[in-house]
């Protein structure tokens, strides 16, 4: 017979509704759910999946530049064979140095996949500033794929120079609402330790146009493959506008765009920007009691973003309304946890994934968006599950592991 | 019966009236912070932000501290859970800080409109549906708030809270007269606040005392 108490109290957690703030113990899982789908790339960083193409992408570290791992997928979603393995480019006199993939993003329409890279550079403090910083200004961090039947094909190169700080672990590109406008994190703030970010308009290609170009409409022709080598095409043609965030590195560590108002993780918090006579306009939302490096994802149906704290148990779920975040967060601590990367959410499974290390954790959802108070944990052979892509019509989730079960 | 049993009876006896006793007299409660659930900004600078509202340069809102001011204030709603059912509201006021140099009277309306996601200076929803105050800034009176305020303060440089009775308010929310849509806090001038959510010294609270109905 179940004790009174016991019961009354099971019955209160069944009946109200998840409280604002609350710890809870993960539950182990024995087995992964059948919605998982583990690749084996070690030392992964980042993952997206296109379904209209049925690629993978993952990025990892790499001592052989072999920074992206190329999976086809068959019509059931798995990976049909072993993945194309691509280098990302870095300027000669970076031999030495190693760059790193932070960041893939599929374009929602176009036949584009956009790299952020990042590369090991001089100290973080007053980089700029530093004698050898020199050696790292042809460093391109951002680059765009056609996607095409053959593979990934480079088509442009941007992001270079003084305007933005090298040697960073997080920050990551993000498309806005109509796909138009792509934004970058980490470039350089006013001070030394602030972050910007930056953004390009795009042509109807998804290539970054210059402001006179965007202003009159006009669509230039791509550069061709001779024009990559040195990457002057994209310096010289490319108008970038930059902001600052007035918080530390990195910026834009994730993006969800909201109908009128694009948002993006940060530190201790999360931003809204949106455009407002024509300068951009940014909120930030401050997660108060707490603080510390936030990634952020937003659900695609339900008004609901979520901020993992970096290296912290706590999940944050915030309201927003077309991008602008409203009311308190819910405040998720999933003891023992130590999350890191940015959480995915699993619309079909009413899940949000969070890595952790040697784990994932599967945060519940109410049908709102809101967290259910429920939390299982799976364990993975990988030292940190950063990289994970969903694949939101077939309901799978795609989980990068160091090596195989 | 003998002795040992009637000492046994006349200490339960006591022991039950000291109970029903106990359980007869008024209780006092603080909520703190934990118990806010729901708080806003609306701000006329930005008026789709439910959150940033503090200006800090012509492109940049912060939500941190929250600054009231003539054309920015706040919702700030409470949980009753913790009160049982019951019972009846006796006396309840709210502790609101603020923090240094602040010098501004705070007026405490109780809000009638229901406001949710989105919540902002324009709307007082955007989601499930998209509907505006009746005046922005929830200042329509009788209709977006109470046609008169539930009370007011002054902070000033030596008295950084301003301790405001609302048990009428408490009352009609506890007793299901009225539904419980919180509270809107206007200023005359610029006013630091401490965060809603902030658990330290300078804590909003708002105590609360019932007794059995």
């Amino acid at each position: 017979m179940i004790p009174l108490a016991l019961w009354l109290a099971a019955v209160a957690v069944c009946s109200a509704a998840s409280p604002r703030e609350f710890e809870v113990t993960p539950t182990p899982l024995a087995e992964p759910p059948a919605f998982i789908t583990q690749v084996v790339v070690p030392n992964a960083l980042c993952a997206a999946v296109s379904e209209a193409a049925s690629l993978l992408v993952v990025g990892q570290r790499s001592t052989n530049d072999q920074h992206l791992a190329v999976f086809r997928l068959g019509a059931n979603g798995l990976p049909t064979g072993e993945p194309t393995r691509l280098a990302l480019p870095k300027p000669a006199v970076l031999a030495k140095e190693a760059n790193y993939p932070l960041g893939l993003l599929f374009h929602p329409r176009l036949p584009v996949l956009y790299v952020w890279q990042d590369i090991t550079a001089p100290p973080q403090d007053r980089q700029e500033k530093h004698a050898a910083f020199t050696n790292w200004l042809d460093f391109e961090h951002l680059l765009i794929y056609a996607v095409k039947p053959t593979g990934l094909e480079l088509v442009e190169t941007a992001a270079h120079g003084v305007g933005f700080h090298c040697g960073l672990t997080g920050g990551t590109v993000g498309l806005d609402a109509a796909g138009k406008t792509l934004f970058l994190p980490n470039s350089i703030g006013a001070t030394y330790d602030e972050a910007g970010l930056a953004y390009y308009a795009l042509d109807g290609q998804g290539l970054p146009v210059d402001s006179d170009e965007a202003d009159s409409g006009k669509v230039r022709a791509k550069p061709g493959k001779e024009k990559l080598g040195t990457t002057r095409f994209a310096r010289t043609v490319v108008a970038l506008q930059r902001k600052r965030t007035h918080r530390y590195y990195p910026s834009g560590a994730g993006w969800f765009a909201g109908s009128e108002a694009m948002v993006m993780g940060g530190y201790s918090g999360c931003m809204s920007a949106d455009f407002q006579r024509g300068g951009l306009r940014q909120s930030w939302f401050s997660t108060l009691e707490h603080v510390g490096h936030c990634v952020l994802a937003g659900h695609p149906q339900q008004p609901a973003l979520y901020l993992a704290m970096q290296n912290t148990p706590r999940l944050f779920q915030l309201a927003h309304a077309d991008g602008f975040v409203s009311l308190l967060p819910q405040v998720a601590t999933a003891k023992g946890a130590q999350l890191v990367g940015a959480p995915v959410v699993l619309t079909q499974q009413a899940r949000v994934a969070v890595g952790a290390a040697k784990s994932l954790c599967l945060f519940g959802l109410e049908a709102d968006g809101r967290l259910d108070g429920k939390v299982d944990q799976l364990a993975l052979p990988s030292a940190s599950v950063r990289a994970m892509a969903y694949a939101e019509k077939r309901g799978r989730l795609y989980v990068a592991v160091d090596r195989a079960n | 019966m003998n002795a040992s049993h009637s000492k046994l009876r006349a200490f339960a006896l006591l022991a039950l009236l000291a109970f029903a006793t106990a359980t007869g007299q008024a209780r006092t409660i603080t909520l703190k912070p934990e118990a806010v659930d729901a708080f806003a900004a609306l701000s006329e600078s930005h008026p789709r932000s439910g959150w940033a509202a503090q200006q800090v340069d012509p492109s940049l809102f912060i939500s941190n501290p929250p600054i009231g001011g003539a054309s920015t204030s706040y919702l700030v709603r409470y949980s009753f859970d913790q009160i049982p059912k019951g019972n009846r509201i006796t006396h309840a006021e709210w502790v609101i800080p603020a923090g240094p140099p602040t010098a501004c009277t705070v007026t405490v309306w109780r809000v009638l409109a229901e406001w949710g996601i989105g919540v902002c200076h324009q709307f007082r929803m955007v989601h499930p549906k998209r509907l505006e105050w009746s005046v922005p800034g929830a200042r329509g009176r009788s209709v977006d708030r109470a046609t008169k305020p539930t009370g007011s303060g002054k902070f000033e440089p030596g008295a950084l809270q301003v301790t405001v009775n609302v048990t009428q308010d408490v009352e009609l929310w506890h007793g299901g007269a009225a539904p419980n849509r919180g509270w809107l806090l206007t200023f005359d001038g610029p006013c630091i606040l401490a965060s809603p959510t902030h658990a330290g010294r300078q804590q909003w609270q708002l105590r609360v005392t019932y007794e059995p109905e």
